[in-house]
Parts: C-alpha cells; structure tokens; sequence
C-alpha cells in the first residue's frame, strides 16, 4: 500500500490524452451542431431559414414562435383557442395576432409563455381563455400526465440550451427539414408551412354524433371526465390564481388582458352537475372575474351562457372542443366589447347556466343522449 | 443509476478524477467503494443494506474457512455462507413463484393451501451480486485462494459499481488481487476503456433502445399482429436483449479499464456461432463459466459416465434458465437450451467451437489453404450459422414473452401472415411498429453497422487496426463513432433488460 508519486511525463501523457479527448468531443459534437443551428427545428433560436416550416408539437414549438414571430397581440390558453385564425383576430383587433396555445396545459405553463411574450415583444393585447381545469392546481404545478414539459425551453438560462441544441429528437427534426427543403415533399405531413393550420383541429370535423358519443362514454365511465381534472379543494384553486393569474396582471399593467371562459358545451356542465362539481367550477370562475375585474387593464368576457352555442351540438368534436365558429364569435364579441361580464353579471350568469343545464330540455337532451 | 443516464456522466469522470487523485490505494478502495453503493443505492437505499449483508457473510465466511481446522469445519461455514446468500436471492426472487406453484401441486392433489406472497421490489442486479459473493467462499474453501482480511477491499470486490449490476460476474481470483494494487493512469489503457464505452453506448442506446419499440409493439399485442410481425419482432428482440446486455458489459469493461482494472469478457459475437453448443460459450459467458465451474464440476461433470454427463448439462441449463427469472417461461427457455445442447453433445456438434485454443489454430490451419477453399468454407458456415440464430430466436420468444399463454399463443402463429403481408404498406406509414419511419430505419442501420463491425472483428482486431492508423485519422474515427452514439441516441432513457435478473 506504498503511496506512489507521479513522475513528471505522467502529467504530460494525462495532459495530452484529455486534449486528445476534448478535440474528439468537439469533432463529434460539431456537426450536429452545425446542422441545429442551421435548421433550428422549433425555431427556439431564431436561427431557421425563412419560410419557417412549424410542428405541431405545442409545448416545443411555442416558446420559439413566441420569441422569433412578429406579432403585437398574443392569444394565450389551452386547446380552446387552438381554432382561433390569426389572420381574422388581427383584422377584427388591427393587430398582429399570433395564437400560442398549450393543449391540456395548466396556469403555469401559460404564464411561462406570457413572460417569454412579454420579455421578447412589444404585446399590449392578450387574449387569454380561462378554463376551470387550468387553475385547480396547486401553484406551480404543471401539465405532465402524457407529456413531458420542456422546461429548459422556457427557463430563460441559457446554460440549459444545450437540451435543445443536443438532442437527437431535435436532430432528426432538422434533417427531415433539411429533406423537406431540398426536395419538397412534406414527409406524413410532418410539417406545417401555413401557420393559419397550425395547431388547429377543424380538419377532425364536428357533429352531434361524436359529442353525443363523448358524452355517453364518459357518463358510463369508459372515458374518464376528470383525466385533466384535479379535485383539490376551493381555497387551494383560489390560492393558485392569486399567485398566477392575479400577479401576472400586476406584473404587466401596460398590457391589456382580455379573460374570457370559452363556449363548452351544455353537456359538459350537464356531466360536471352529473358529478356534483358545476358549482366548485362556477365559484372559482366567480373568483377570478371577482379579482381580475379590479384591474383597469382587465376585460372578462363569458362565453359559457351563449346557449345557441353550446346547445348546437353539431359544432362540437367532444363535450368540450367546438369547431371555428366558436372562435369567430368569440373574436367579434371580443372586438365589439359585448359579452363582457363582472362580478354581479357572472353571478347571474352562473345562476342562469345552472337553471339551464338542470331545464327539462337539457334533461331530455341528456337522456337521449344516453339511448 | 443507469449508464445511459445523465447522472452517470457526471458521475463517472468524478469518481474516475478522484480515484486517480487519490493519494493512496486504502483512501482509493475506500472512495470506490463509497461511490459503489452510492451508485446502487441511487436504484433503493435500503438495497444496499442487503448487499452490504451478502458482502459480510461471505468475507467472514471466508475467513473462517481458511482458519478452519478440520474438513467439516470448511464445510459448515462454506454451507453457512452459500445458504444465507442463496436464501436472500430465494426469498426476494423466488419466494413467490416457489409457494404459488407448490399451491398449484398440492390442489392437483387436493391440498388445499393458500400461497404466501411478499410484495417487494426484485434488487436490481442481485443475481449477479450474489453469485459473485457465492463464488469467493467457494474459492476460499477450495484452496482456490486465500481468505480476504481486508472486509473494505471484499465489500468493494461485491460491490465495483461498472460490472455491479450486470455483471460481468467477476471471480475472486481475478478481480479481488487488483485492488491490491495502485494503478497508474495509463492513456492506451483509457483509451481502449473509452473505446469500450462508446461501442457499448452504440449498442444500448442507438440500437437496443430503439428495438425495443419494435419489440414492445408487438409483443405487448399479440394477438393484433401476425407471423411476420412475430418474426420481425423476435429477430428484433434477438439484437435488442444482444446489445441492451452486451452493450452494458462493454460500458462495464470499458469504465473498469479506464481507472485500470481488467474485467472478463463476457461476449464474444455470439450470433456468428454454427451450433448452440458455440452459442454458449459465446454468450453471457461469465454466467457460463460461472455455472460449469459452481455447478456442473460439483455435479460431475463429464467424470461421471456419458448419460449423468448429459443429465448435468441438462440441470444446468434448467437452472441457469431459472437464474433468470422467476418465471416458467424462463424455464422453459434453460430446458430448449439444455436440450439442445445435449442433443448437440450425443451428435458431437460444436465440440470445441468457441474455444479460444480451438480456434486459433484453426484460423492458422484456414490461412494455409487456397483463398477460393477458403470461401467455400466461409459460405457453407453461413447455414449452422442462420440454423442456430433461427433456433436462439425460437427459444427467445419464450424469454421475452409475458408468460407461458402469449408464447404458445405466438409459436403456431409464427408462419401465418405472409400471404397478406405488404412490406410496402408497412413501409409507408409514418410510425412503423410504433417507430417514427427514420428512427425505425435508423435501427436498421444501425443492426447493418453492428453486424458489419463484429465481421470485421473476426477478422482482425478493430483495436490493432486503429493503432496503426495516423493519430489523425484515429482521433476522426473516435470523433464520428462518439457523433453516432450522440446524435442518434434514443433518448427515451430504458433501463437495461437484465436488471432485472
């Protein structure tokens, strides 16, 4: 057990090994990261080659737009503004929309993409969808069930980038751009050069059928209602938009916020009175028209009771994902200012929604649908 | 931990700094072996407890045995250390299994009895463990060598975090003496170490991983696939559970190598083999040897006449079958492999295939004959070659399928298929087999690359060959093998299959 000491040419044969190392590192490295930062596959650097090819892959491909796109008005939420047409918001608002949604996303992600909008562009207009789901969260929580979120992308530190820039996913998607570029052909239809389609569903078709379906699975229990729904308690729902929803606001007041709840569809309120969790919806609804509707740059508006919406049945794909037509409402409405909603509205329009869904017509509705 | 995981990247170049830096061989073995069970206490603390106990009972044992006087006092500590050890692999892997099946045995003789059942998580990697620690006190005991005084040294012998998990499962004579020495970083040494590695990582990660959707697809559904899809998936399978487990002994041998200690080989292109019998002395060979030297020998052997010669072959395979899990379908892939093997031995196929002695004299005997004679050969080895893949592969649809009812299920399924199947309408869907279309010809390749790479290392050695080669041109070739390895990882992480044994 003789302790031994390094002879000089030791250090020398060491030195030369790890230089030897690192200049193979950086051979290995180098082209992969030559062809990351020509292609840029999510346009997280800025670096893609005009005309952009997108992906529709939102958690990835959002933080990139809402950093490199040009834009002055920015659509924020979940699948439900997914149908909304950037060209028609920004005719109705004279403004240069672009939509940023997150499927199935939470609070938090959306206020990751606020800051990421705020920080890199000159937004004064957000439009922001509301949904009862995105704020039954403990604080900080985030959308993680089927997918994982790439934080490094929204975390503004760019020691983190190299997830981005070393990645083999990430890699093949710039190769298949690359492949698209050069010969053309859109693999599958893997990519989208019109960014009016992306992330839209309106190619899926809406009618009674499928919502009637929706609804009977998930009355009998072969879909689940509650797969993106917590059932935490009021005051925990309550605490997360304080520290999201309502600081985001103090956080930006040169920028005015458009809050509006989308049109589901009556079945949908019928399941959530199925389930006895309407009013815990409603309430925490009432909360964030009642705190949000103290700020001079806030506007709310609500969808939710706009009946010759959510009793079509043919517009909707599920119980709650209607078609364009929905979007185009809500845009007019929006740009006219109709709709808009306060605290003593909203409680008169939660009051009539509930009369509404426990109607005889809504009943029958709901019994047929079960036939 | 996983090797294919970021925290083992971070992890091995500091263990690797620190033992190097470390100013003495105690303070070395002592860090290695903290770093030891920090790397297998990452999977559950409480495991390491479990090895720590394996470790303990075996040194002492093996002290105890060399003080012994007499033969019998041998025997009892040597019982002693082989029935904790093995009844600590019993109760965590096979307890189970055990009482169900004597429930089944007694209600065939209507007995009835309610089976026990423990609900606790398999330690990873205690197979291997084990049998290492197992094999030590039987060394010790067989005058093999002599006892360990040093327990540290012991437990770091159970415990070198590269081969812990996965073996290679080391014998005492080989890898106990080198921590008795102090070595020297030595750059040739590090690179073929790192060379290792990266081939390793190659095999894990760019194609077992990725096969692994192929297989999951289809063997998580039988019954919605047919024949061919059973066929691809199993060849699938073939490559995958090849270089998922050698892939993981060439990461094994490449980080020992790097901080100077030599692990055995523990594959040898085992899919070149022209008879199972080659089959095994190719494939996993440190549990080959393992069994022949724990097993067969105490057994008899060969010594015992012809007919009990091929009833402990038999045995062994029975049992290496059940090593592996705790499962009939792993019983019955031991007894088709056993079976083989026996049948192999009454036909004398494979008699000394795969020996290295063998072998080396005749690749000389080979050289001496015309080039064209030569060819012939080669072409005529190409059929016990498929014959004996086509026959590992049947035997792996029991290995890897979810239990005894999918594989019988599957086999009489297996040439059903071909008359609707359009290769062109699989090949043109975006995701093939539950692959996105470039990765699933991406593992392609990458099985091409594999296979084209281990011919030529029956050839010549690919290390002899990069060491004649301009510093340059080697540091190019490190460089685009090391690109492959990062840019076409899959990286959706998957532990390593026999981890779980």
């Amino acid at each position: 057990m003789a302790r031994k000491r390094k002879e000089p040419n030791k250090t020398k044969e060491i030195a030369v090994f790890l230089a030897k190392g690192l200049i193979v590192l950086i051979l290995a490295l180098l082209p992969g990261v030559l062809v990351m930062l020509k292609f840029d596959p999510y346009l997280f650097l800025g670096t893609q080659p005009k005309p952009y090819l997108y992906i529709h892959n939102e958690r990835y491909q959002i933080p990139g737009m809402a950093r490199h796109e040009d834009y002055n008005l920015a659509v924020l939420g979940t699948s439900m503004i997914e149908n909304f047409s950037d060209s028609y918001l920004s005719e109705k608002f004279n403004a240069r929309a672009l939509r940023l949604p997150i499927n199935a996303s939470y609070i938090t992600e959306q206020i990751k993409v606020l800051d990421i909008v705020k920080k890199y562009k000159d937004v004064n207009t957000i439009l922001w969808a509301i949904d009862y789901r995105t704020v039954d969260i403990n604080f900080g929580d985030v959308y993680e069930k089927n997918v994982t979120f790439p934080d490094y992308m929204y975390d503004e530190n760019p020691i983190n980038d190299w997830r981005y820039i070393i990645n083999h996913n990430n890699f093949y998607l710039a190769l298949k751009q690359y492949q698209m570029r050069k010969t053309g052909i859109n693999p599958f239809d893997y990519f989208f050069t019109d960014r009016e389609v992306l992330n839209t569903w309106t190619w899926r078709g809406t009618n009674r059928s499928l919502i009637i379906q929706d609804y009977k699975d998930i009355y009998e229990g072969k879909k689940d209602l509650y797969d993106k729904i917590n059932a935490l308690p009021v005051e925990v729902a309550k605490k997360t938009i304080d520290k999201s929803l309502i600081e985001a606001i103090e956080r930006y007041p040169d920028t005015e916020f458009k809050l509006f709840f989308a049109p589901k569809s009556i079945l949908w309120f019928k399941l959530l009175d199925q389930r006895g969790v309407l009013e815990k919806k409603l309430d925490v609804l009432t909360y964030v028209v009642d705190r949000a509707s103290n700020y001079p740059n806030v506007e709310i508006y609500n969808f939710q009771n706009v009946f010759e919406l959510t009793e079509n049945l043919d517009l909707y794909l599920d119980v709650t994902h209607f078609n364009k037509t929905g979007n185009y409402f809500m845009a007019d409405a929006m740009a006219e200012k109709r709709l808009l909603t306060d605290p003593d509205s909203f409680r008169k329009d939660c009051a009539e929604l509930i009369s509404r869904v426990r109607s005889k017509e809504i009943n029958r509705l709901a019994e047929e649908s079960l036939k | 931990m996983l090797f294919n995981s970021l925290e083992f990247l971070i992890f091995f170049p500091v263990v690797t700094l620190v033992y190097f830096l470390a100013p003495t061989l105690r303070v070395r073995n002592i860090l290695l072996l903290i770093a030891s069970y920090y790397f297998y206490m990452q999977y559950k603390p409480e495991y390491g407890l479990l090895m720590l106990f394996s470790s303990f009972v075996n040194w002492y044992a093996g002290l105890r045995i060399a003080n012994a006087k007499s033969k019998g006092g041998k025997r009892l500590w040597v019982a002693i250390s082989s029935l904790s050890t093995l009844g600590v692999l019993f109760f965590f892997k096979y307890f189970n299994f055990f009482n169900v099946n004597v429930s089944r045995l007694l209600s065939f003789f209507d007995i009835s009895y309610q089976p026990l059942s423990i609900n606790v998580l398999l330690p990873i990697g205690i197979s291997f463990y084990t049998f290492q620690a197992l094999s030590y006190s039987i060394d010790v005991y067989r005058g093999a060598l002599g006892a360990e005084r040093d327990f540290f040294d012991f437990a770091l012998y159970v415990s070198f975090f590269p081969q812990l998990v996965a073996g290679p499962i080391e014998r005492s004579t080989n890898l106990l003496h080198q921590f008795k020495i102090y070595h020297e970083f030595d750059a040739k040494g590090a690179a073929l170490g790192l060379r290792l590695m990266v081939w390793g990582f190659f095999k894990k990660i760019v194609v077992a991983d990725r096969l692994a959707v192929i297989v999951d697809t289809v063997y998580n559904n039988p019954s919605g696939y047919n024949g061919v899809y059973y066929i691809i998936a199993t060849v699938a399978f073939a490559f995958q559970i090849y270089c998922d487990f050698s892939g993981y002994s060439d990461i094994a041998i490449g980080s020992a190598r790097i901080m100077g200690v030599e692990l055995m080989r523990n594959f040898e292109r085992p899919y070149f083999s022209k008879s199972i019998t080659e089959f095994w002395r190719r494939w996993h060979i440190s549990l080959s040897t393992w069994f022949r030297d724990y097993l067969y020998f105490p057994l008899g052997g060969n010594r015992k006449g012809y007919f009990r010669t091929l009833l402990n072959l038999f045995i062994v395979f029975l049992v290496s079958g059940l090593w592996h899990g705790a499962s009939w379908t792993f019983v019955i892939w031991g007894a088709l492999n056993g079976a083989a093997i026996v049948i192999e031995k009454i036909l004398g196929i494979g008699k000394n295939a795969g020996k290295e002695l063998y072998v080396k004299q005749k690749a000389l005997e080979n050289r001496q004959r015309p080039v064209l004679l030569r060819l012939a050969k080669a072409i005529a080895g190409i059929i016990p070659m498929l014959l004996t893949f086509a026959f590992t592969c049947f035997t792996w649809v029991f290995f890897r399928a979810r239990n005894l009812g999918e594989a019988f299920y599957m086999l009489p399924r297996f040439l059903q298929g071909f008359d609707t199947f359009n290769p062109q309408e699989l090949f043109s869907t975006r995701i093939i087999l539950g692959l996105d279309y470039w990765e699933f010809f991406t593992a392609i390749g990458a099985v091409i690359l594999l296979i084209c790479v281990e011919l030529l290392q029956g050839v010549a050695s690919p290390g002899r060959i990069l060491s004649r080669m301009p510093s340059p041109v080697r540091i190019a070739i490190y460089a685009f093998s090391l690109s492959l390895v990062i840019w076409f990882a899959w990286t959706e992480t998957q532990t390593f299959i026999y981890f779980a044994f």
